[in-house]
């Protein structure tokens, strides 16, 4: 599974869902996570079609997204959604 | 034109400005220099800085010099974390935090450090009891700002002291840039703190970290001793001195300016009540200075692009970070989309005069219908 997180260094959400997210996928050897600097890295930023609300998670598998998860999630919200 | 950003940025004072443009002119010379006129320009800004101190009752504190409160958290928080690295990692702040304190936070995640973010209650204040339970013996630092900009919530930084000072190997930060001029604090409560003279009718491109004696940091700028080590770079003496001079003004008219904020304040919100389905944001616990309200249904940029275009100049978050089109901390407090994505902050200051207020409220009045 490929993720790519868009996120603000100055965005606290963004700070909250950058560690909960590690945590969350730490033990997943099959998870690799790529961040996007939504300032530092426009250009990439525009190819995901964000809105207007940070973070965005997006999910690939077999190079289809398959999941978008936008802004903050608790633990449990995760485990739903990824079905854990 | 009727301002009502002033937590954004202030006009600077008459007096503050005269006396800028003649220190200018006289003290131009590089206080590192070792000629009599680089003494003169050195014993200035001691002065000054000794004013500084006692105009803020702070004792055992040093002060070092920054371009403003940005820079100033930066030292703060990269610089103690970096130096202490070997102590611990684990570091403590709030969601309320202004982008440059959030930002530093978020550097230091991804050089492997370990940030928790407090819960709070429904006003917006920091639940204490969490972050007592938070602090771990890995723990080097909590970062919580005295007053946010974007809510103006005051936080009970007495005890967020209390709870760290139980804690040796843990030091308190906060950023006080928009409590400085608007509320009583007693600094010596806070090992380091930051602040900009632009929030108190100072000039822009001055601000400070003030820490404790014996807290070292690593320096984030490399140069040369100067004023400090911590801070290369000529001195800027003439904004040094206007930094202090600002601050003399906001302590020596302290109390006529808050009873006139207070006053408007009163006035804004019983008129701004007038206005249907409009919900404050800000509460109680904010500062007088500072009316965070929502027209849910509107959005934020309309509603102010509407209020420019009769000159009328509020803000809709913090001003470094518009990028977003919702306010987060509003969501953070009200998890409620549509007020967060229709906030604006109105700020207030003793210049403000009812005139201004009244046309204010007939304006949004027009905008809300």
């Amino acid at each position: 599974m490929k993720c790519y997180l868009i996120s603000a260094k100055w965005c606290p959400a963004c700070l909250i869902m950058l560690q909960r997210y590690r945590a969350f996928f730490a033990h997943q050897t099959d998870v690799d996570i790529t961040i996007i600097d939504y300032d530092e890295e426009p250009e990439r930023v525009k190819e995901f079609a964000v809105g207007s609300t940070l973070p965005v998670l997006v999910v690939y598998i077999d190079h289809q997204e398959t999941q978008r998860i936008i802004g903050e999630k608790s633990l449990k919200q995760l485990q739903r959604i990824f079905s854990i | 034109m009727i301002y009502l950003d002033y937590s954004a940025t202030t006009p600077v004072d008459r007096v503050v400005l005269g006396q800028f443009y003649r220190d200018v002119k006289t003290y131009y010379a590089n206080p590192n220099s070792q000629h009599a006129l680089g003494k003169e320009v050195q014993a200035k800004i001691a002065r000054s800085q000794s004013r500084l101190s006692q105009l803020l009752a702070i004792q055992n504190h040093d002060v070092i010099y920054t371009s403003g409160a940005t820079e100033a958290n930066n030292l703060a928080l990269l610089g103690w974390a970096r130096k202490h690295q070997s102590s611990g990692m684990h570091l403590i702040t709030s969601p309320f935090e202004h982008p440059s304190v959030t930002a530093c936070f978020s550097q230091l995640v991804l050089e492997g450090y370990e940030v928790d973010v407090l819960s709070f209650d429904a006003d917006g204040r920091i639940n204490l009891e969490h972050l007592a339970q938070l602090i771990r013996p890995d723990t080097t630092l909590v970062s919580i700002g005295a007053v946010s900009s974007e809510l103006g919530i005051i936080q009970d930084v007495a005890s967020i002291h209390h709870i760290c000072a139980n804690h040796p190997h843990v030091v308190f930060h906060s950023d006080v840039t928009q409590a400085v001029g608007k509320i009583q604090l007693d600094l010596n409560l806070i090992d380091l703190f930051t602040l900009s003279a632009h929030k108190f009718y100072g000039m822009k491109g001055i601000g400070a970290l003030i820490k404790r004696h014996d807290i070292v940091l690593e320096p984030v700028l490399f140069g040369g001793s100067s004023a400090s080590l911590l801070r290369p770079g000529t001195p800027p003496a003439p904004l040094i001195i206007s930094l202090t001079n600002a601050l003399d003004i906001a302590d020596a008219e302290h109390k006529s300016r808050i009873e006139t904020v207070s006053r408007m304040h009163e006035l804004l919100v019983s008129r701004l009540k007038e206005i249907r389905h409009l919900v404050f944001n800000s509460n109680e616990h904010s500062v007088k200075q500072i009316v965070n309200i929502s027209l849910p249904g509107r959005e934020a940029k309309a509603i102010q692009e509407a209020l420019s275009e009769h000159d009328i100049f509020v803000s809709t978050q913090t001003a470094c970070a518009t990028k977003q089109h919702r306010s987060e901390q509003v969501f953070r407090l009200s998890q409620d989309e549509a007020r967060a994505t229709s906030s604006i902050r109105i700020s207030l200051s003793h210049l403000t005069t009812e005139s201004d207020i009244d046309q204010f409220v007939t304006v949004l009045k027009k905008v809300a219908s």
